[in-house]
């Protein structure tokens, strides 16, 4: 019998094993709550810290991997909450100011004072403003990258982003399968609020700069690799982004196909040369592009549940991908996994896995949410575990 | 080029979304003194609605609807200068105030729907993400709105709808308001539960949600 970081690799490669594997994933705020912490406390500790939280959530629910975050820079330590003009921030301590002031991934932010952060309580700080872009010419680009988001793998772990992981890795790295899943270079161009270029002006910039939006676009993926190579360095075994923003229901499949999927088989294929297994949770209406993503070099597509605007049956996903590609669940996470009841739960389970041939990881779709009953995440946990290939 | 030629030509390019050129047959337009209400609801508002039709078929994508509401608009802006100047009023189907939910930060599918209301002549007040429930009611007395329209993308922040309703009881203007909720997790059950007058799965709907809900 297989343990969960083989049955998780095999899968991944479309191998035969003895189970399907259980991949509850979008740990979030939730592995917070179930452990009775308070996330607007207890999420901005140091990064050793925080890889006991992983842990201790692991070893509560027994997925088969550990879905890890970006983590934690070290200049979060000793920080405190305080509250500006009715506005919540995070206050920097003293000792840590220099460092902020070298990070590129959380400093960037809108703060006239440098002491402190955007702080929105209901997010964990990941949305930091972000400065703007000018995309007139490369020589701009190429200026604002260096300026803004260029961070080195020595970098980006001497900040702290890999801290969280080498207890993990020391103690579950041969039995577990583990995976860093970051937001994708596109949410960090297109968040609406705090990205780059934002969401209106990002989608524009398609017509308006068309051949230096693609630079755009295939620097920030390079970069982006530099976190790849730094959380392998770590010594986590997969590396997931979060594709949003430029789905077909919103952009198109046309503007995918332009501008997205040769800088995604480029980027995809570097993640394994680098030794991990390159995963993408593709948000918004999947299906239209679903064969231009098998043919970008990622190993296996999460989706989040079906929406009111579009239907992601699983099932016929499965069929339509050909066991040419590992597919994750999209069990519903707020009408199923926080509102259903156990029953629902292993039916829902055993439908989505019914036809199954070695392709497919149970999951939910869209991240766990706080108040999802703990019996439900145990239920799933342990139905899928159950449940053989057909 | 005649005042037909020009009018089709607006209708043309707001359905492409070529919004360089929509400026220039505005201007065309009146100086050929025609009568810019008519501009308006013989070529930008049928064109406009097609768009939202399109979209609503997925024919029509975000980048799409954008560029046809900002050469809709860039024609708009000259009309209703000269609109103001003449003295003729516009009739507005109604005002609303529209915004995302405290503690909830997703904009795009309350900005598609702002655009594709204020396209269909609503007067938008769009208050952005976040919007505390103060901020909400201070703004439909403000702006004595017709219509509140708030949006959620959390399941953790839908409550916060029921909680605007409440409040809006509280303050003794709850029979001013007609109140229509949305967002991706959102449902009708979700809509009847906090109280609301009306809900809608998407922006195509949420227009027509508000022309029903202006005429109740």
């Amino acid at each position: 019998m297989e343990n969960s970081k083989e049955l998780m690799i095999m899968t991944l490669n479309l191998q035969k094993t003895s189970r399907i594997p259980v991949a509850l994933h979008w740990w979030g705020v939730y592995k917070y709550e179930a452990l009775g912490l308070d996330y607007r406390k207890d999420a901005w500790k140091e990064g050793e810290k925080l890889s006991d939280v992983y842990t201790e959530f692991y070893e509560k629910f027994k997925p088969d991997w550990f879905h890890l975050h970006i983590g934690t820079p070290k200049y979060f330590k000793d920080s405190e909450i305080i509250n500006k003009n009715g506005k919540s921030y995070l206050k920097i301590s003293d000792k840590f100011r220099s460092l902020k002031k070298e990070d590129k991934y959380f400093s960037s932010n809108s703060s006239d004072d440098e002491e402190i952060m955007d702080f929105p309580d209901y997010l964990l700080g990941s949305r930091c403003s972000k400065p703007k872009i000018d995309l007139s010419s490369v020589k701009k680009i190429d200026d604002f990258i260096k300026k803004y988001i260029h961070m080195s793998v020595q970098e980006i772990i001497e900040m702290g982003y890999t801290d969280h992981i080498p207890k993990i890795v020391s103690r579950y790295g041969d039995d577990v399968f583990l995976a860093v899943h970051i937001p994708s270079a596109i949410c960090e161009i297109f968040d609406p609020t705090t990205g780059y270029l934002g969401f209106e002006q990002g989608l524009m910039s398609f017509f308006d700069y068309p051949k230096e939006m693609r630079y755009f676009l295939k620097r920030c993926y390079e970069e982006q690799l530099e976190w790849a190579k730094a959380y392998a360095k770590a010594g986590v075994h997969s590396f997931i982004i979060s594709e949003s923003y430029i789905s077909p229901d919103l952009a198109s499949p046309e503007i995918y196909r332009r501008f997205m999927k040769d800088v995604h088989k480029e980027y995809f294929k570097e993640i394994k040369n680098h030794g991990l297994i390159p995963i993408c949770m593709f948000w918004g209406d999947s299906v239209p592009l679903l064969n231009d993503y098998i043919e970008t070099n990622v190993m296996a597509i999460m989706f989040e549940e079906s929406k009111k605007g579009f239907n992601l049956d699983i099932q016929k996903i499965r069929e339509s991908a050909d066991n040419r590609i590992c597919i994750f669940g999209n069990l519903d996470s707020i009408y199923l996994l926080r509102e259903g009841n156990e029953e629902e739960i292993k039916n829902e389970v055993a439908r989505q896995a019914k036809g199954s041939r070695y392709n497919f990881i149970i999951a939910n779709g869209s991240p766990v949410t706080p108040d999802t009953p703990e019996q439900n995440v145990k239920c799933l946990i342990s139905t899928g575990r159950e449940l053989k290939w057909h | 080029m005649s005042i037909e030629d020009i009018k089709k030509e607006l209708y043309n390019n707001v359905l492409s979304g070529d919004f360089e050129l929509t400026a220039g047959l505005a201007q065309k337009a009146i100086k050929e003194k025609t009568n810019p209400m008519e501009v308006i609801n013989s070529s930008l508002i049928p064109a406009i609605e097609l768009v939202g039709e399109k979209f609503g078929r997925k024919e029509y994508f975000l980048p799409d609807l954008m560029r046809s509401a900002n050469a809709m608009k860039k024609a708009l802006d000259i009309l209703e200068e000269e609109i103001d100047k003449s003295g003729i009023e516009r009739k507005s189907q109604g005002k609303i105030v529209i915004g995302t939910v405290k503690g909830d930060i997703h904009e795009i599918g309350k900005s598609i729907v702002a655009a594709l209301l204020a396209a269909k002549g609503f007067d938008v007040v769009d208050l952005g993400i976040d919007v505390s429930s103060d901020m909400f009611i201070d703004n439909i007395i403000e702006k004595k709105a017709d219509i509140l329209a708030m949006s959620a993308l959390l399941p953790i922040t839908m409550p916060y709808q029921g909680l605007v309703i409440e409040e809006l009881k509280k303050r003794g203007i709850r029979d001013k308001v007609k109140v229509m909720v949305g967002g991706a997790p959102v449902t009708q059950e979700h809509a009847e539960k906090v109280g609301a007058d009306g809900y809608a799965g998407n922006a195509v709907d949420a227009v027509k949600l508000a022309e029903k809900l202006m005429k109740e």
